[in-house]
């Protein structure tokens, strides 16, 4: 029986693996990484499905008793749904503790204040999803993690976020070094013995092999797969086209195009037809023009929306078409 | 004979004034130097707070900076004394040139 994990080249995975489910709000991005996680894990893989989607619906599919509370939901099959706000408050928290200490005057502002402009600053969503995701790439108890991220756009800054920190620590760390070596000149100049090490210096070179590190597992089709899930409609086909060429900016590539909630024969009766088919067409143009092709796969649309783990594990017989080659070399 | 003493005396008086009004004009210039160049560390320091960005000096990213500062706690009181205490600057500019002023 076909399933959503044929679209991926299994036998070329790392293990711990992560794949990233990415695509429009509102697609299935989370039915679908339940369905992956559970065809993993009836193959004997010990699987963590981690929702960042500030959405939520993991935790009321699942039955789960609170955010960040991992629970085994299929023999193999763990799920943990994260509370990004919470995560993002208590993060902002420590930022503002730490900005009040470095700047009094800050105390002007209120406790209060200075946590909620930081929570508001541009970038520090992405800061805090990338926090979260630095965490599962450590995981070193599960076969995979199958991560339901937050929609598009965001998605994408989190993945490139590693790229910018390297940048950035790289710059910071060859300035550094030219300060450290005058420092060290001058007391080299006036007599007295320096100490060469700096530990802004050794946080520099720190965060600079961290991220490094990361973007590279990030990068490596053999740690880690980005899958793109869209509903047969312009807009959501049009982000999957978007994620792949950020994808293909950042030199990672997209592994499997998930078409959900097809209606086939039912599109023609509701008098869209044409619009399915031409999105359809157009997952397949994308699909033949990336190299190496990602896999195709086409769900049929369920007659109720899955909203339980029973539904997911239904969806054995939506599964229309598994397509992995057929682009003509 | 006191008629040449009076012009010695005149000319040498003239020549006080011109030194005095020299001296006047090498001291307020140094002090302007001085102060231009405060008013330009000032005004460096003002755009790159607040159009940093904008001038080719984007701003390393949030988590970035917020791992290196506990580290940089000294470089940061440094950096806000310099920016914030504003009649004091001159003072710190003076100390920093090196002479008893």
């Amino acid at each position: 029986m076909a399933g959503v994990l044929d679209a991926f080249r299994v036998e070329n995975w790392r293990k711990p693996h992560v794949v990233m489910a990415m695509g429009k709000g509102g697609v299935g991005k989370t039915t679908v990484s339940l369905r992956l996680g559970l065809e993993a894990a009836r193959r004997g893989m010990r699987v963590l499905v981690a929702s960042l989607d500030p959405a939520g619906h993991l935790l009321e599919y699942l039955r789960l008793p609170a955010p960040l509370v991992e629970k085994e939901i299929h023999p193999g099959l763990r799920a943990v749904q994260f509370d990004v706000e919470r995560v993002a408050k208590s993060v902002a928290e420590e930022y503002a503790l730490l900005l009040r200490r470095l700047t009094p005057g800050l105390e002007a502002l209120g406790g209060s204040d200075a946590t909620r402009a930081i929570r508001d600053a541009p970038g520090f969503e992405e800061e805090v999803f990338l926090r979260i995701l630095e965490k599962l790439y450590q995981r070193r108890d599960v076969d995979l993690v199958v991560v339901d991220m937050p929609p598009t756009g965001i998605a994408l800054r989190v993945v490139a976020l590693p790229r910018l920190h390297l940048f950035w620590a790289q710059r910071l760390r060859e300035i550094r070094e030219r300060i450290v070596s005058i420092k060290y000149a001058i007391a080299n100049a006036l007599g007295r013995r320096e100490e060469i090490s700096d530990p802004v210096l050794s946080k520099l070179r720190e965060l600079e092999e961290r991220n490094q590190a990361l973007h590279r597992e990030m990068t490596d089709p053999s740690r880690t797969s980005f899958m793109a899930v869209a509903t047969p409609e312009p807009l959501p086909v049009y982000e999957v086209k978007v994620i792949a060429e950020k994808l293909r900016d950042l030199g990672a590539s997209l592994e499997a195009i998930i078409a959900n909630r097809v209606l086939g024969e039912k599109a023609a009766q509701l008098g869209l037809g044409g619009l399915e088919a031409e999105s359809l067409r157009r997952l397949e143009v994308l699909r033949c023009s990336l190299r190496p092709p990602p896999g195709l796969v086409l769900i049929a649309h369920a007659p109720r929306p899955p909203s339980r783990i029973e539904d997911v594990e239904a969806l054995d017989r939506y599964v229309l078409r598994v397509v992995v080659d057929g682009c003509g070399g | 004979m006191p008629g040449r003493i009076l012009r010695l005396i005149r000319r040498a008086a003239v020549e006080a004034k011109n030194f005095l009004a020299g001296l006047h004009v090498a001291l307020v210039e140094q002090s302007v130097e001085a102060l231009e160049l405060e008013m330009l560390e000032l005004q460096h320091v003002f755009l790159t707070l607040v159009l940093g960005s904008l001038v080719g000096l984007p701003l390393a990213p949030l988590g970035l900076a917020a791992e290196l500062s506990p580290l940089l706690e000294d470089e940061v009181k440094v950096l806000y004394e310099r920016t914030w205490r504003g009649g004091d600057v001159i003072s710190d500019l003076f100390s920093r040139m090196g002479g008893e002023w």
